[in-house]
């Protein structure tokens, strides 16, 4: 009989290598649950029965094709562009001055609105994993990962504002 | 007799078996591995039947539905479309055909010469 904490370990990595495969979240909660089903079922270790995680996951890839390189790359480049439109645009706000001879408001806004396509292809990355027989989180996510991941931007911009603020 | 057996042949055949196993009463994965072993195409690991199965339902062929274990956790049934049957009938009726022709070529073992 396979131990819990096998079954743990290989849910976990087979996650974890569904999501860098870039398969949706609920087919993620498919895949771990047919694979924690099968097992209970037969008694054999996960990785037994159905490969390495790694290997599993990358055996689904006819199933789910990966985003070609540009797409990863367009995400990139308007999800680094916004957040320079939006620091540049936010120091300018808090600073009352305007930047390359615009309001920051502008700049903000613009930064936001090319941010809106990268938004949603982390947060749809991000989308728990469910497990389909009970609706309940599959890998629990840490609560501060995602207030960490909006703070430390602001947090930035607050202490250049405020460096700024003292070296005048 | 099923030692022998080239795992390419065993690709060949697995969607349509395992299509066939389906199509005799809705059931779930293990047991469609235990049916498949005692129909004679040796033990098939979980890491081949569960991509067969899901291609199966995006094809349309298959449906799925997770019922409650007793005592345990639920299993994932399977079912067989319409479009299922008529699939295994006419894929079923094309491999007797391919079949019967490759073993016109090919040199028969109980034979002398």
């Amino acid at each position: 009989m396979t131990s819990p904490e096998t079954i743990t370990e290989y849910r976990e990595a087979l996650v974890l290598h569904l999501r860098l495969q870039e398969v949706p979240a609920d087919r993620i909660g498919e895949i771990v649950a047919e694979v924690e089903s099968h097992v209970a079922d037969t008694g054999e270790d996960p990785a037994d029965a159905f490969g390495s995680p790694r290997d599993y996951a990358r055996s689904l890839t006819d199933e789910h094709r990966k985003p070609p390189w540009w797409w990863t790359t367009t995400t990139l480049v308007l999800a680094a562009a916004a957040g320079w439109l939006i620091g540049q645009g936010a120091f300018a706000v808090l600073l009352g001055e305007p930047y390359w001879g615009r309001s920051g408001w502008l700049w903000l806004a613009t930064g936001v609105a090319l941010g809106v396509p990268p938004a949603y292809m982390v947060s749809r990355r991000s989308q728990e994993v469910r497990d389909p027989r009970t609706g309940e989180p599959l890998v629990r996510t840490p609560r501060w990962a995602a207030v960490g991941f909006y703070l430390i931007p602001v947090a930035i911009v607050l202490v250049g504002w405020v460096a700024v603020l003292l070296a005048r | 007799m099923t030692d022998d057996l080239p795992t390419e042949w065993l690709r060949a055949v697995l969607p349509l078996a395992v299509l066939a196993v389906v199509a005799e009463e809705e059931t779930y994965g293990y047991a469609v591995a235990q049916q498949l072993q005692a129909g004679g195409l040796g033990a098939v690991k979980g890491g081949t039947l569960y991509p067969v199965l899901n291609r199966l339902e995006a094809e349309g062929l298959l449906t799925s539905s997770w019922r409650e274990g007793v005592g345990g956790p639920g299993r994932k049934f399977f079912a067989v479309t319409p479009a299922g049957r008529d699939q295994l009938a006419r894929r079923s009726a094309a491999w007797h055909t391919f079949t019967e022709q490759a073993r016109g070529l090919l040199p028969d073992p109980r034979s002398t010469r």
